[in-house]
């Protein structure tokens, strides 16, 4: 059971993957993909090293992945994020992951993920909401553009992503394109502390248009919103 | 004894002194102080000037000629407000109460860079399947593919020599893997590119060809962009980031995991490539298997092979499938000269030679070509050559009334060394006065034979000086060739590759082209630029279009390594390449034009040849210098490590191999710089505290290593952070990088259009500096505001993709550069951790001081340290310590045109080129003494000596910089001195451990003392008579609208391909005349498609064609201006407007130009009704619009 | 990107794309706005996404494509999202507010405490104006310094006269004061370094003995002393004098290194004087008895220059006014900021008139000759307009100059 064959590595900037090469479900992978079961690790000491946690993580099955934040010289910048393959009961695999961490002296605090994973964009003047939807898909793929207008004619864009993971990479390069929203534009995460609880709630308001058939849906509800 | 030193020896030195070459020397410290007053008594006697200075905390006696600059006749004064030695007090009774101690003398000797690493993983069974491309297959066949093979495993070093058609970086890999993977082992290549751009292109191109994504086989290590796994076989990097892997390695481990390096493009002798083959030499001694590939283009290839004192070199030729014709200038310029040209504006062509008299600089200059015609003697000519040296006025000057130049008075008068003089100063002999005479007739006429016998030696030579300087690129000349290939049809239509030396010749050929395309002069193209410091997306725009319409690729020299997948017919080259020369004595790099090596436009011919094609064709390449000058070039280019400025590499060198000697170590690489220039940068890193006494790196030196800029601009930015006002010094350090777009031009930069009018754009530029300054006497002021404001006009309105005038347009492309060094610079600072993302660093908090101009200078003064200059306000002199004569470029806005140097202020921190100083910034006495000198003055560097005053001491900065200072001040700035150098030490330390910045809240007394500093620096600026800043700086910003000219380029691609190209020469223009009430860019925002079909549908429908272009011409009334133009297209049935071009001129002026041309004016009637315009008149507005110049016309109105 | 350039399907796709957005626009910008509770401005009567250029159909909605959400103003979720954002910028605002209202109470409050100081008061603060360094490990290391300072110096010899100033020539210093802060340590160091360099003097000295014996002697009693002071120097090698973060520990250490700031300074005085007599000392009996008689006619040959230099430098420095021929340029044709900028760059301007061959490659200069090949029609480069003292290569300063002779005992 040597872990180099049954996981491929793989760094991307600052972080390093470690992925299962095994052949999954997937419906299990499509789950997976959107964050389902991520734990979030903290406190990981500088030389602590990908590998070493990947040891004491497989004591416990099959990991899916690790998303192991690393510097430039390769130490640790402190976290990492940890799916495993099979899904487990998440309290009892959080107090077995930090009993098997303790055991091997690291002082690893393992948490659940929050999984943040909705940037959101505002200030931005210049653009109409589908201009935003066109410049934004130019810069990376995410799953969903929700825009508000609070104000008559003014918009904040939340945009939704996939996974955590995805939504740092975008959070990076809209950093740096941000101007392409014009000069006011801020990105950022959603909700730094806390999680809004009622933006997570199915939109009900929302009239779902059909995206291939080319008659639409127009029957609208009372405040006329839609999504396509 | 005694007698012996003080009479004989003393003076005898003193005589060795005046007969020796120096203009000032210290005498060593161990003379005793009763010779010290011998040595300044004996001085004097012999006319000498003499002082008592501190040199490395020792006194001793400097001794200097009278015409000796470095010498400051008397130390300036600093004198502390009342106000500020108040708070100072405060700060200091504060540190006293919570006074706890430092760490900041902790053990200095265990100093290094910060690693960086890459990822590759140990040597591991994978069964990649290699999927070859057809392409590659072609492009060699087996039997020379397994001659490659053979000869790589046959030799440890191997240098193949081929040209870019080959696409050898990606080709060499594909081999070794294919053969690898045949054999089921694991290859692990690096391959080197030189510039990022190229190895993220490779890169991608790589992993396509193999069908995968970057990071399975293919991998890139860049510094913000890397992506390996563990599957990785080829890694694309740059020399400079490989190097950096290398820091705090053991030799022994160094190259362990690699089987091959593949090095790309070595005979371009990049520094960092050649420091790389230096590293990889020595590995060959460790490691027996490790294989190196060299790549080269028409390179001396044996001399790799030499260095490596192994191996061989395999040349791969390629068949030329096509005839090459290569013309050189004067064949280009026969062809331009028989084919009959109308291209441009008619309604320029024959200006007036207005706002001649008006100024006056003309003037004066009008004077001195007077007096020196009634004079005529050498004292009388020295006025106009400094004026031409020095003011940068045309050596062509004709005098306003009489139109005679230099050239001819001297001609006239007979003077016959003056006149071989202003020869060679390039002037023109064929220039006619009013009277019609040129030099030639009036030097036959007055019978001065001699002068006519160089005159007419000199028009044998043939006259085209301008031509003949690299430096000068003639647009005009490009613009005419591209008529010749499109609208002429002369040549069947196809791709164009144009070569220009700087992102700067681009951007401006760019607006040329535009203007000429837009007004239908010429045939449909795009435009594409490529350059080493681009996006990539503008990279990704030229391989992925898909336009039909001929491509104009605008590029610099990075063409040669950068393979792309376009055939182009015509390669326009002008021949010419921008070398940095670092000066080691005023520490300065100026930036010289020279012709490119033969090498290098051999490679560059071959650029046609890019082996795709297979049908035979004729090819075009226009070298735009003349045949002789080709024969005459050197056949290689030097190697850039050897002329450029290295501080960066004597930097990677010490880093790489720190117990080594970087004068030693560079000397082992392929082409060694001078010993003098490595030597020189040494000292100078070691005075701006780099390295050490010992040349041992600094903390400063290993956080410097990873910004993209050099050293001393490094520092800045380290002074701009920890004084939190880096948005500013990110501008100028950004623009510091980039060409300035308010340079003052010489004649020859002018389009021969406008270049009489040299002394009245001169000015106009003088003046837009002078209203950026806003009274500020500071160069680097102009550069945020000039940012500030280009970023203001983004606030109101998105960015309008028209085009306005070639000014507006350069500067946007050079915003658009320093937008992206800014956004480059803080990703690099982010990466090395200087700037974090939250807590007391995060870019908000270390902007607080942003809109503070004196803490500005304050950073500045800091990190251009020891480029400041003191000034002699008796003599209206510089003194500085590097150069013995420095003076004030014209651009400054410390000088005005003609007239002697003369300031209130009495220190400048300067940007210099050798002795010139091109941009400058008065400081305050207090920032000198604060910031300027070495980390850990102490004490020991004042001396109470020659003081007037009793209370009174000589604070000694370095070995030139001295300030008299009463002593209670003295301790005072001392010690506020030490506690911020003591936060900068901290600072530098521990930047990279985040935990200690992360809470806000942080240490009071810190905060306390830079508040304190904020305060005294402002309080003492205001003492020392500078202007008050209240309005200095907008809130940070770095998100600004970058690609300006992508988009612009790509919005005016119309890709029509029913235009067929066949019928370009029958276009027909028809133009209409619009009333608009309000802006135009509302207009074009609110008309919606019906209101446009109500206003044009009934005109332009009926004749809309193909073969038509359709343009109308907004108007307003009151004031009477003309606004913009549009073409209208029907797409889909729906009218398209493109507005073309947006700016504001007088109708008064086109009815004057109607009037002059003898044309029928339009009428501006001001209704909301579409008036059919004359097609004369509707091209004469149109050139208006596109040929105006900004200087001309902006001011003038 | 381009219609023209999408074959027929994506045409076709296009269209129904098109109208779908023309039918989206319709539900967006419809002309009606529905009245809802609470929103009672309207502001959806118009809403932006009218203005929505042609550029739009580029957007593909494939089934990868990422879902679009619009809610419109008054819709529940753009009322929370907005409320959100309105607190969030204001408790930002807010805290601005406050913080800078602290910074102003903070400044008036300082403004406040009288302005004069007095010198005791100045104390208070741990300054005294004495310029003096107080702590004494740091007066110590800088003492350290000095020595090695000392031992590196020379005195000014010929050769270094020939190299201009402003060329940067440090010469890697000989002897580099250890970075340690143990003072024994320095010590230890700093004594082994002078015992070879009294060494060296002394061999010195005693190759000129035969020359001059009174000479002799006074040198030696100078080499002496400091032998001696250097044999007082060594005790502290092995004395207490243990240090942290730059404060002594102990009554003991601090006297000790207290005596050892006088011994060292003294020391430092001995030793310049011991170096000067015995340098002067050779280089005396240099010039008497080891020069040949050319080498002497050689240097009074330079000194005679010299002087004659020194005379001319300061005749040519008094005559830095405007010429008569100047003064009338200045006044007769009011020239006089032209002409003084001219003078100030008058010894390059005269130098270009005089000798024009210096400043121009050959190529220019043969320009004036009649050509030697007659097609050779064009020309060489022109160097730029400014141009530089390209004369004074630094190859020419270093090794084309008048280095003089070495004198024959070093």
């Amino acid at each position: 059971s040597d872990p180099q064959h049954k996981y491929r590595k793989n760094q991307v900037n600052g972080t390093l993957y470690v992925t299962t090469c095994l052949y999954l479900d997937p419906r299990r992978v499509a789950e997976l993909e959107t964050g389902a079961d991520e734990l979030f690790l903290t406190h990981i000491h500088k030389r602590t090293t990908a590998d070493h946690i990947m040891q004491v993580a497989v004591e416990l099955g099959p990991v899916y992945t690790l998303r192991f934040k690393v510097d430039f010289s390769g130490c640790s910048r402190g976290y990492a994020y940890l799916q495993y393959v099979d899904k487990m009961h998440k309290s009892v695999l959080m107090q077995m992951l930090q009993r098997c961490f303790r055991r091997e002296k690291l002082r690893i605090h393992v948490r659940e993920s929050r999984n943040r994973r909705d940037l959101l964009l505002s200030n931005v003047h210049h653009l109409t909401p589908l201009q935003v939807h066109q410049e934004l898909r130019l810069v990376s793929h995410y799953v969903k553009l929700c825009v508000y207008e609070y104000e008559p004619k003014r918009y904040i864009y939340v945009v939704k992503y996939r996974n955590n993971d995805e939504a740092a990479m975008a959070h990076h390069k809209l950093r740096n394109k941000v101007g392409c929203f014009g000069l006011d534009a801020c990105i950022d995460w959603l909700d730094k502390g806390q999680v809004l609880k009622d933006l997570n709630v199915q939109q009900s308001c929302c009239v779902q248009l059909s995206r291939d058939s080319d008659h639409l849906q127009a029957s609208a509800n009372s405040c006329r919103c839609f999504r396509i | 004894m005694d007698q012996t030193i003080q009479s004989k020896y003393i003076s005898q030195q003193l005589l060795y002194f005046i007969a020796g070459r120096r203009c000032c020397q210290q005498f060593s410290c161990t003379f005793r102080t009763s010779e010290h007053s011998v040595l300044i008594n004996a001085a004097r006697a012999l006319g000498l000037r003499s002082q008592l200075v501190l040199s490395h905390g020792q006194e001793c006696v400097k001794v200097y000629r009278q015409t000796c600059n470095h010498y400051l006749e008397e130390p300036k004064s600093l004198t502390l407000a009342p106000s500020s030695v108040m708070s100072m007090f405060t700060l200091f009774a504060r540190l006293s109460v919570g006074g706890k101690d430092d760490d900041c003398v902790a053990n200095r000797w265990t100093i290094q860079a910060p690693s960086h690493y890459m990822s590759l993983p140990g040597l591991i069974q994978l069964d990649a399947k290699i999927r070859s491309s057809k392409r590659f297959t072609n492009a060699l066949n087996n039997s020379r593919a397994n001659e490659i093979l053979d000869s790589i495993n046959a030799h440890r070093v191997t240098v193949f020599d081929g040209n870019l058609s080959l696409d050898k970086s990606i080709l060499f890999p594909l081999i070794i893997l294919k053969d690898f993977n045949s054999q089921n082992k694991n290859a692990r290549i690096i391959c080197i590119e030189e510039e990022e751009i190229v190895a993220m292109y490779n890169c991608e191109r790589f992993a396509e060809c193999l069908g995968e994504n970057i990071g399975e086989t293919v991998g890139i290590q860049l510094p913000l962009n890397n992506n390996i796994s563990s599957g990785t076989q080829a890694v694309y990097t740059t020399a400079q980031y490989y190097l950096r892997t290398l820091f705090n390695k053991n030799s022994n481990n160094k190259f362990n995991k690699i089987s091959h390096f593949v090095v790309n493009d070595v005979h371009l002798h990049a520094p960092y490539t050649d420091i790389l083959l230096y590293e990889l030499k020595q590995a060959l001694f460790m490691e027996q298997n490790l294989r190196i590939i060299l790549l080269s283009q028409a390179g001396d290839s044996k001399q790799f092979v030499n260095y490596f004192g192994e191996g061989s070199n395999f040349l791969i030729k390629t068949s030329n499938m096509f005839k090459l014709n290569i013309s050189y200038l004067e064949d280009i310029q026969q062809s331009v000269a028989t084919e009959i040209i109308d291209k441009g504006p008619e309604v320029y062509k024959n200006q007036r030679q207005m706002f001649r008299n008006k100024n006056p600089r003309n003037i004066q200059l009008d004077k001195c070509l007077q007096a020196y015609e009634e004079i005529g003697t050498d004292v009388a000519i020295r006025p106009l050559l400094y004026a031409i040296n020095y003011e940068l006025v045309p050596v062509d000057y004709q005098h306003s009334v009489t139109g005679k130049t230099a050239l001819y008075i001297s001609a006239q008068l007979g003077m016959v060394h003056h006149l071989r003089l202003l020869l060679f100063m390039g002037a023109n002999p064929n220039i006619v006065n009013e009277c019609h005479e040129n030099a030639i007739t009036i030097a036959a006429a007055n019978g001065h034979n001699e002068c006519l016998d160089i005159l007419n030696n000199f028009c044998l030579h043939g006259y085209v000086a301008k031509n003949a300087k690299p430096q000068f690129v003639d647009y005009d000349m490009i613009v005419d060739l591209i008529y010749l290939i499109y609208a002429k049809r002369r040549f069947s239509p196809g791709n164009i590759l144009i070569i220009l030396p700087t992102y700067y010749h681009l951007v401006k050929l760019n607006y040329m082209l535009l203007s000429n395309f837009l007004t239908g002069n010429l045939q449909e193209f795009s435009i594409f630029l490529l350059h080493k410091d681009m996006d990539k997306e503008y990279l990704h725009s030229l391989t992925k279009s898909q336009t039909k319409t001929c491509k104009i690729v605008l590029a610099t020299d990075i063409v040669e390594s950068m393979p792309i997948p376009i055939t182009f017919q015509y390669l326009i080259d002008t021949a010419c390449q921008m070398k940095p020369i670092y000066d080691g004595i005023s520490n300065s790099t100026e930036e010289r034009y020279e012709w490119a090596a033969r090498d290098s436009l051999l490679r560059r011919q071959l650029l046609l040849d890019n082996g795709i094609d297979k049908a035979f064709s004729e090819k075009y390449c226009f070298r735009l210098m003349s045949r002789e000058i080709f024969e005459t070039l050197n056949e290689f280019s030097q190697p850039p490590m050897q002329t450029m400025q290295l501080d960066k590499i004597c930097l990677t060198a010490k880093l790489l191999c720190p117990t080594v000697c970087i004068s030693e170590y560079l000397a082992y690489t392929i082409a060694p710089p001078p010993p003098l220039s490595v030597h020189q940068t040494v000292a100078f890193l070691k005075k701006i505290e780099v390295l050490e006494e010992s040349e041992a790196a600094t903390l400063l030196g290993c956080r410097l290593i990873d910004l993209p800029v050099s050293c001393q601009l490094g520092r800045t930015l380290v002074f701009g952070i920890l004084l939190q006002c880096l948005d500013p010094i990110l501008t100028i350090v950004s623009s510091l990088c980039t060409a300035d777009p308010l340079s003052l031009p010489f004649s020859d930069d002018i389009d021969s259009k406008w270049n009489k009018f040299t002394i009245y754009i001169q000015n106009c530029i003088k003046e837009e500096r002078a209203r950026l300054a806003e009274g500020h006497l500071s160069d680097h002021i102009i550069f945020v505001h000039l940012f500030q404001e280009w970023q203001a006009n983004f606030q109101n309105e998105n960015l309008s993709l028209c085009l306005t005038d070639e000014y507006d347009f350069v500067r946007n492309g050079l915003m658009e550069q320093v937008n992206l060094k800014r956004i480059k610079i803080i990703n690099s600072l982010r990466a090395s951790h200087l700037i974090h993302s939250n807590g007391q660093l995060c870019f908000q908090s270390i902007n607080m001081q942003s809109k503070n101009w004196p803490m500005v200078k304050a950073a500045l003064t800091g990190g251009m340290y020891p480029d400041i200059c003191a000034v002699d306000q008796k003599r209206n002199t510089l003194h500085s310590c590097q150069s013995a004569n420095v003076y004030l470029h014209s651009n400054s806005i410390f000088r005005k045109f003609l007239e002697p140097f003369k300031t209130t202020a009495h220190w400048l921190v300067c940007t210099k080129q050798k002795n010139i100083i091109r941009y400058a910034t008065a400081v305050s006495p207090l920032a000198v003494a604060m910031f300027s000198g070495s980390e850990n003055l102490s004490y020991s560097h004042s001396a109470e000596v020659l003081s007037p005053a009793k209370g009174d001491v000589n604070f000694f900065i370095d070995e030139w910089i001295w300030l008299i200072v009463s002593k209670f001040d003295f301790d005072l700035v001392m010690k506020i001195r030490q506690e911020f150098f003591k936060a900068y030490q901290y600072f530098l330390r521990y930047c990279c451990a985040l935990d200690k910045w992360r809470n806000a809240s942080t240490d009071p007394l810190k905060v306390l003392l830079f508040e304190t500093l904020t305060k005294i620096l402002e309080i003492e600026d205001d003492a020392a008579g500078f202007l008050h800043c209240s309005s200095f700086g907008l809130r940070p910003t770095f998100k600004l609208p970058y690609h300006y000219l992508l988009r612009i380029n790509s919005h005016f691609t119309w890709q029509q391909t029913t235009c067929d190209s066949n019928n370009m020469h029958r276009m027909e223009k028809h133009y209409f005349l619009f009333y608009i009430n309000d802006t135009p860019g509302s207009f074009y925002r609110e008309s919606n498609a019906s209101y446009i079909e109500s206003v044009l549908g009934k005109f332009v429908r009926p004749i809309e064609t193909s073969t038509r272009y359709i343009f109308v011409v907004l108007y307003s009334k009151n004031p009477d201006v003309v606004l913009s133009i549009c073409r209208v297209q029907i797409q889909n049935d729906i009218f398209v407007l493109k507005e073309y071009f947006r700016n504001k001129i007088a109708s008064r002026e086109i009815l004057q130009a109607c009037a002059s041309l003898n044309l029928a004016a339009p009428t501006f009637g001001g209704f909301h009704a579409l008036t059919i315009l004359e097609k004369k008149v509707g091209n004469l507005i149109m050139d208006l619009f596109a040929f105006r110049h900004h200087w001309i016309h902006t001011h003038n109105n | 990107m381009n219609e023209n350039t999408i074959d027929a399907e994506d045409q076709q796709l296009n269209y129904n794309l098109q109208k779908l957005y023309s039918e989206l626009c319709f539900l967006i910008d419809d002309q009606q706005p529905v009245q809802i509770a609470g929103c009672s401005k309207g502001g959806a009567a118009k809403s932006a996404l009218q203005e929505f250029n042609p550029r739009v159909h580029e957007l593909a909605f494939d089934s990868s494509a990422p879902q679009f959400e619009f809610h419109r103003f008054g819709c529940i979720e753009s009322r929370l999202m907005g409320r959100r954002q309105i607190l969030s910028s204001n408790t930002d605002h807010q805290k601005k507010l406050k913080s800078n209202a602290i910074q102003y109470a903070n400044l008036l409050q300082k403004e406040n405490i009288s302005v004069e100081l007095t010198r005791d008061q100045m104390k208070l603060i741990e300054l005294f104006g004495n310029c003096r360094e107080r702590n004494i490990v740091l007066r110590l290391i800088n003492l350290f310094k000095a020595l090695h300072e000392l031992l590196n110096a020379d005195f000014p010899s010929h050769q270094l006269n020939s190299v201009p100033s402003d060329y940067v020539f440090e010469l890697p210093s000989k002897h580099t004061k250890p970075k340690s802060l143990n003072l024994r340590h320095q010590v230890h160091v700093v004594c082994t370094k002078l015992d070879r360099f009294i060494g060296r003097l002394r061999r010195l000295l005693e190759s000129n003995r035969h020359f001059d014996y009174t000479k002799y002697v006074e040198c030696d009693q100078l080499i002496n002393g400091t032998a001696q002071g250097l044999r007082i120097l060594k005790q502290f090698t092995n004395v207490e004098m243990r240090q942290r973060n730059l404060h002594l520990i102990g009554r003991l250490a601090n006297e000790n290194a207290a005596q050892m700031e006088i011994v060292m300074e003294d020391l430092q005085e001995r030793l310049k004087s011991a170096h000067i007599h015995v340098y002067v000392f050779n280089w005396e009996m240099d010039l008497e008895h080891r020069y040949s008689a050319t080498m002497t006619a050689s240097l009074e040959e330079m000194n005679k220059n010299a002087l004659a230099l020194a005379a001319a430098e300061s005749h040519a420095d008094q005559c830095r006014q405007f010429s008569i021929e100047e003064q009338v340029l200045a006044e007769h044709y009011q020239l006089r900021n032209v002409v003084s900028c001219a003078k100030e760059h008058e010894d390059f301007l005269t130098a270009l008139l005089n000798s024009p061959e210096n400043y121009f490659p050959p190529e220019i200069i043969d320009l004036c000759q009649p050509p030697k090949i007659m097609n050779n029609i064009y020309l060489p480069p022109l160097p730029p307009v400014f141009i530089d003292e390209l004369a004074d290569g630094i190859e020419n300063m270093v090794f084309g100059v008048d280095i003089l002779g070495l004198a024959p005992s070093s």
